[in-house]
């Protein structure tokens, strides 16, 4: 079976509507003719035996490495850290690739006589995961080996006892991880990779750090001056973290990393439309579409979002490899391109995006405003190489009904930041200045980030500067469908059909402007040139 | 300047056939309910997908196997099928008494000669090894077209095949089954023969043997060329002759072109038992003489002639009744 | 004389309540017991009492509560029937033909007795004899029947009330001064300290007034103002609050700038000082919960009868108390202009209304005035009034010797 690549398409006369995602739901639009539209590749074949090429990649490490095996001594202080529920979206179909890459880990180290052993869920600023999302990630027989332990933790960057102080890099950048990671002989890092922007250095730099050095790249200028997330060589915020990994390596930590990348077989069979042409829908799929989207327009928000939050996606493991960091790293990214680049040749006046309900920070929660945005403005928007895939002073659409509506458990902060900070501007600079100290500092947001499963005071401040780089190069920002005061707040333009959000888009790009869609999720990666 | 200027008609060339094709396709849907209610209309620049994908080797049979088809099928076979063979072909079995002691699934291997070998054989099994078995069919001939496939799927029970070339998506499948417990029917000369004399043996149920483990058992079926041959416009009523050899275990040294002469050997060894006697085609098969199944190295006309020089089968005599 | 007279009609009274009950604030005007009347001058009470005739007259929140039939029955006994209503007055001076803006208490001075202790020392909101000597009983003017009100062509004033007001200073920033002085004095009483957190809940005309009154005498590093309407969440912002938010969001805005964790629903720390300009029973719990332990706990409007949850005042021992009216004031270093004496640590003291005055015409407080009716349109004026939040709309006044034509005028600060 072999996956078709991903295309550029010219919309016509005899074009189908087009798929758009809407928050927890979808809908056809048809868009004016001379459009273009970008199809992400299908998904690639999977590994065969996962497993067996998990043992393959310990066994073979890439770069300046011994094989694991070599690395494991008895008496030795290994630390295991791995992803965190923000990855993969959606969630994956058991088993997770983490439990596979754990268990054979600590099968080895069991091997090797190693008892002193702690897991670490690397989530920086994140929220806690729950016992539920840490069984599903690790599986149950890594789960109850250690969590009764206690030595299965979640990384805590305001533990004042549980971080150290490494020193600064060369620019001045103040590097300070878990202290249980910096005291082990070794780390093994379980990552997975989804878009290219993850893993490298970036897994023990961010992953394992506190406030205090992750403010040095998780800050409007670091945004604005990586000009693709996607593509690490212009990425301030992976060259800042590359900084921090070689001084944490020249500090003599040793980190042993695994990283894995994942096909994009994203949604289940019942909802295989939502990874197809929309020309080659056949009878089934244009019967789930319709029928879904009846049932949903009646049901209430609340049990569709829990609907939508059950689906556990297929994608399967379609590479992994171990090793030394940044070896490891640039095979890892060769893989996410491979499944993910599609060429598109020139930008266009408006790029029109289908915003989908989830993003790596609301998995079993609401996508709030906040959220909305940077995952159009902070994700999609920067899912490019080379070149963004609307012109400067372009105009950027998105489809999601943006309800005003928050997690109050996850993202308390989300909320006083919506009501206090952008009720006042918008401005990622001003709000940086002004208000992210007293939020990062909030001795409550610290608390119900440390013993709830809140997202830190601070993070509501990262998603706006995710959005930094787009709304600097934007021109304007219309949301289609979206409720109207709280698109305001964010700054943007409400419209309520795409055909207004096209009128409304003139005014800023003038009257017969080119327009490009991007089919997406499935992700894919524009390849602008 | 010129070749621009021709890069530049060819351009406009292009894009006019495409926005043709579009208003076509456009105006041919103007009838039919619109996407999503109805079936959706091909960009311009998309070239339909050729539907052949769906038939040959990819033609998917698993629909055939559920309960109701089974049950259908044994139906038919049982009270249908097996009782106008009987009576077309008269098969005289030899060696059936290996299913007594052996467990499936098993890869039945024979030559072929007819239409009527696949119907033959499986009316010639137990019972128990005829309900549960696929064959594996020309995906080239059978599953050309939807209403071939569909028979072949349905009442034969056919999986698609390639014989032309290795596909590993056909072998994988046909291992698949017999893993899952279904016996396979299959025909390694690759299609019936053209003259009466056999052709090379070729390596697939060797490969699938080797894979799964399942035992092959040869089988030479006598007498259907004369009833339904290659190219024959009638079929004729006649007596045939189906003889089951030993079992063939695959071991592990075994390669795939080794097994397949064993079998061939195995194959030429029951044709020989069923033209003389179980004892004469061992001696001679002790000796290496037995008889090649690919006979003359004549070529056309000769060889097809030289193949009526093998001895017909011996009938076994039966009493009739009433007696005349 | 032209008037808009209330009279002692039980039945009117039910029938406005009822009406404002179902209907809304002010609309209860038409067959409540506010008439529109012509009637004579009242009688000269001494030689004390001077003639004014109102340029405006505002319409306050306590008299849309009387005719809405929502304040007390118990204040009955401080008013004396039939009364003109009418006690935020710029006028003219009958004999100088001088501009003032009028003090309406009545208090000892003005009933012609010797003053008591309170008026002794300039505290004339704290009088023990409301309802004694010279005049009937009676609040203010506006609610006793001797000296008529200021919703009429004209009325009397005692000389000790009367302020005037400089040259400069426009009638709409005069019509500011009494309330503006309410809200000063509930200020001043309870002064937030430097770098403190002060809440203010309600953006109407006292809200606003309080929230000038906090700019201009404390230095809090935290104004937090909670407003329902775009208009009022504007001024605030121009009057210098650091923080406008919508009325639900005050719990949540004040967690974060007093750094408090939450125990259930329940701040565990609070603002220092809370204003509450609201009044009704939600309201004051809501302050009540936003309080820190120990903190205050201000009452400026008139609040309404409801019941209230107490828990929390006495768990987190917060100082409640109201403000009425003004007086006499301790002032912090700073305005000294209007100083009557010198106090401790730089203070001083000074009038209310001095202080209201100045403050008014230095803030531009005229602004907050919105729109201007003659008496005869009372019914809309009322109206007007009843719904200025949802109309865009602050202060309403009655212009009561203008144009009689006038229906409505809108300032041209709106």
């Amino acid at each position: 079976m072999s996956s078709r690549p991903g295309f550029v398409m010219e919309v016509d006369r005899s074009t189908p509507p087009t798929l758009f995602w809407h928050g927890e739901g979808w809908k056809l639009e048809k868009l004016p003719s001379g459009s273009r539209i970008i199809y992400p590749k299908e998904p690639m074949e999977a590994l065969r035996d996962p497993d067996r090429a998990i043992q393959d990649a310990l066994d073979n490490p890439l770069g300046e490495s011994e094989p694991l095996d070599a690395l494991l001594k008895p008496g030795m202080k290994l630390t295991i850290a791995f992803d965190d529920i923000s990855l993969p979206l959606p969630p994956m179909q058991k088993p997770d690739i983490r439990q596979r890459v754990i268990e054979a880990v600590l099968t080895r180290a069991a091997n090797a006589g190693v008892d002193d052993v702690v897991l670490i869920a690397a989530l920086a600023l994140h929220r806690r995961m729950t016992e539920a999302e840490l069984r599903h990630a690790l599986g149950n027989r890594v789960y109850d080996s250690f969590a009764p332990h206690g030595l299965l933790k979640q990384h805590d960057a305001e533990d004042p006892d549980g971080l150290t102080y490494l020193g600064t890099t060369d620019k001045g950048e103040e590097v300070e991880i878990s202290k249980r990671a910096c005291e082990s002989d070794l780390i093994v890092y379980v990552n997975i990779n989804l878009v290219a922007m993850d893993g490298g250095h970036k897994s023990v730099a961010t992953g394992l750090a506190s406030y205090k050095s992750l403010r040095h790249h998780h800050n409007v200028a670091t945004m604005r001056a990586s000009k693709s997330f996607m593509d690490q060589h212009h990425s301030e915020l992976h060259s800042a973290n590359w900084r921090m990994g070689r001084y944490i390596k020249q500090q003599g930590i040793k980190i042993f990393q695994i990283e894995t990348t994942l096909n994009t077989n994203t949604f289940p069979s019942q909802f295989r439309f939502l990874q197809k042409r929309e020309w080659e829908w056949d009878i089934r799929d244009r019967a789930t579409f319709i029928a879904s989207s009846k049932v949903m327009s009646k049901t209430p928000p609340r049990i569709n979002r829990s609907v939508f939050h059950s689906i556990l996606s297929p994608h399967a493991m379609s590479s992994v490899q171990a090793g030394e960091v940044e070896a490891v790293h640039e095979r890892t990214t060769e893989h996410v391109y491979a499944q993910q680049l599609v060429p598109v040749s020139g930008q266009s006046d408006i790029l029109t995006l289908g915003l989908p309900y989830i993003s790596p920070y609301n998995v079993n929660s609401v996508l709030n405003p906040i959220l909305v945005a940077c995952l159009g403005l902070g994700y999609f928007f920067n899912l490019y190489r080379n070149k963004p895939l609307v012109r400067k002073g372009g105009v950027l659409i998105m489809s999601h009904p943006t309800t005003w509506e928050f997690n109050p458990v996850h993202h308390p902060s989300y909320i006083d930041f919506f009501d206090q900070v952008l009720s006042e501007t918008t401005d990622p600079e001003v709000i940086q200045s002004k208000y992210e100290e007293s939020f990062a500092k909030d001795p409550w947001y610290i608390h119900l980030y440390r013993t709830g499963n809140a997202y830190h005071g601070v993070h509501p401040f990262y998603m706006w500067y995710w959005c930094a780089h787009a709304l600097e190069h934007l021109g304007k920002v219309i949301i289609v469908g979206g409720d109207p005061k709280a698109v305001s707040r964010l700054g943007f333009s409400p419209a309520t059909t795409l055909m207004d959000a096209l009128e409304m888009a003139k005014d800023v790009v003038g009257s017969n402007p080119s327009l490009t869609h991007f089919h997406v999720p499935p992700l894919a990666i524009a390849d602008v040139s | 300047m010129e070749s621009a200027s021709k890069n530049f008609h060819k351009a406009v060339i292009g894009a006019t056939k495409l926005k043709l094709k579009s208003e076509y396709r456009h105006a041919k849907s103007a009838l039919r309910p619109s996407f999503p209610y109805g079936k959706p209309t091909l960009p311009g620049a998309i070239e339909p997908e050729k539907k052949k994908n769906k038939l040959g080797v990819d033609y998917n049979t698993d629909w055939a196997r559920k309960p109701a088809m089974k049950f259908a099928r044994r139906v038919v076979l049982e009270s249908l099928a097996r009782p106008v063979i009987h009576l077309i072909a008269s098969p005289t079995i030899l060696g059936d008494e290996i299913f007594q002691s052996l467990k499936g699934p098993f890869i039945f291997t024979a030559n072929h000669a007819s239409h009527l070998d696949t119907g033959l054989l499986l009316t010639c099994l137990p019972e128990n090894i005829r309900g549960k078995c696929v064959a594996a069919a020309a995906a080239d001939y059978f599953f050309d077209t939807p209403m071939k496939a569909f028979f072949a799927a349905s009442v034969l029970n056919a999986v698609p095949m390639e014989r032309l070339k290795v596909n590993r998506k056909s072998a994988l499948m046909a291992a698949d089954l017999i893993d899952k417990g279904w016996n396979l029917i299959i025909f390694p000369e690759g299609g019936r023969t053209p003259d009466g004399w056999g052709q090379p043996f070729k390596g697939g149920a060797a490969y699938l043997a080797i894979r799964t483990g399942a035992p092959i058992i040869p089988v030479h079926i006598h007498g259907t060329r004369q009833l339904l041959g290659k190219g024959a416009r009638r079929l004729v009523t006649g007596t045939t002759r189906v003889t089951f050899g030993k079992p063939i275990t695959p071991t592990e040294k075994d390669d795939a072109r080794k097994l397949a002469e064993r079998v061939q050997d195995a194959v030429a060894c029951l044709a020989d038992e069923a033209a003389t006697t179980f004892w004469e085609a061992k001696k001679r098969n002790a000796n290496k003489t037995t008889p090649s199944l690919e006979g003359h190295l004549d070529k056309g006309w000769r060889k097809s002639f030289a193949s009526y020089s093998l001895p017909s089968p011996s009938r076994p005599s039966r009493p009739s009744w009433p007696p005349k | 004389m032209k008037a808009l007279q209330i009279e002692k009609n039980l039945l009117r009274f039910g029938a406005a309540a009822l009406l404002a009950k179902t209907k809304g604030s002010g609309k209860g005007a038409s067959i409540g017991p506010l008439r529109y009347v012509d009637i004579p001058m009242p009688g000269e009470i001494n030689e004390k009492w001077i003639e004014i005739r109102p340029i405006l007259s505002g319409i306050c929140g306590s008299d849309l509560s009387m005719l809405d039939g929502k304040s007390s029955r118990e204040l009955e006994s401080f008013v004396s029937f039939p009364f003109i209503p009418g006690h935020e007055v710029v006028g003219i001076r009958a004999d100088t033909k001088k501009r003032v803006v009028i003090e309406p208490l009545l208090g000892c001075i003005s009933r012609g007795l010797s003053p008591c202790e309170s008026c002794l020392s300039g505290h004339h909101d704290r009088c023990a004899n409301l309802a004694f000597g010279d005049l009937e009983a009676g609040l203010q003017i506006g609610y006793c029947t001797d000296t008529s009100g200021g919703w009429a062509e004209s009325f009397f004033a005692h000389i000790s009330q009367i302020h005037e007001i400089p040259e400069s200073m426009n009638d709409s920033d005069a019509l500011l001064v009494e309330p503006a002085a309410c809200a000063i004095h509930a200020v001043l009483q309870d002064l937030p300290d430097p770098g403190s957190t002060v809440v203010i809940l309600g953006a109407g005309t006292l809200g606003l007034l309080t929230l000038a009154a906090v700019v201009e005498f404390a230095k809090p590093k935290h104004i937090v103002v909670a407003a329902k309407y775009g208009h009022q969440k504007n001024f605030a912002k121009e009057l210098g609050a650091t923080h406008v938010v919508n009325s639900d969001k005050v719990q949540a805005i004040v967690r974060s700038l007093t750094k408090s964790r939450l125990v259930g629903d329940t701040l565990s720390n609070g603002a220092d000082t809370t204003f509450d300009c609201v009044g009704s029973s939600a309201s004051i719990e809501n302050s009540i919960a936003i309080t820190r332990p120990r903190g205050k706990l201000v009452l400026v409007g008139m609040p309404s009868k409801g019941k209230i949850d107490l828990t929390f005042l006495w768990q987190r021992q917060i100082q409640m108390h109201g403000a009425y009216t003004y007086g006499i004031e301790q002032v912090p270093p700073g305005h000294e202009n209007s100083a009557v004496a010198k106090g401790e640590a730089g203070f001083s003291t000074s009038t209310t209304f001095k202080l209201a005055i100045e403050m008014s015409s230095k803030m531009g407080l005229g602004r907050l005035h919105s729109a201007t009716y003659s008496l005869e349109h009372y019914e809309e004026a009322l109206l007007h009034a009843g719904q200025a939040g949802s109309r865009g709309a602050i202060k309403i006044a009655f212009a009561p010797n203008k144009n009689k034509k006038i229906q409505r005028e809108e300032t041209e600060t709106l």
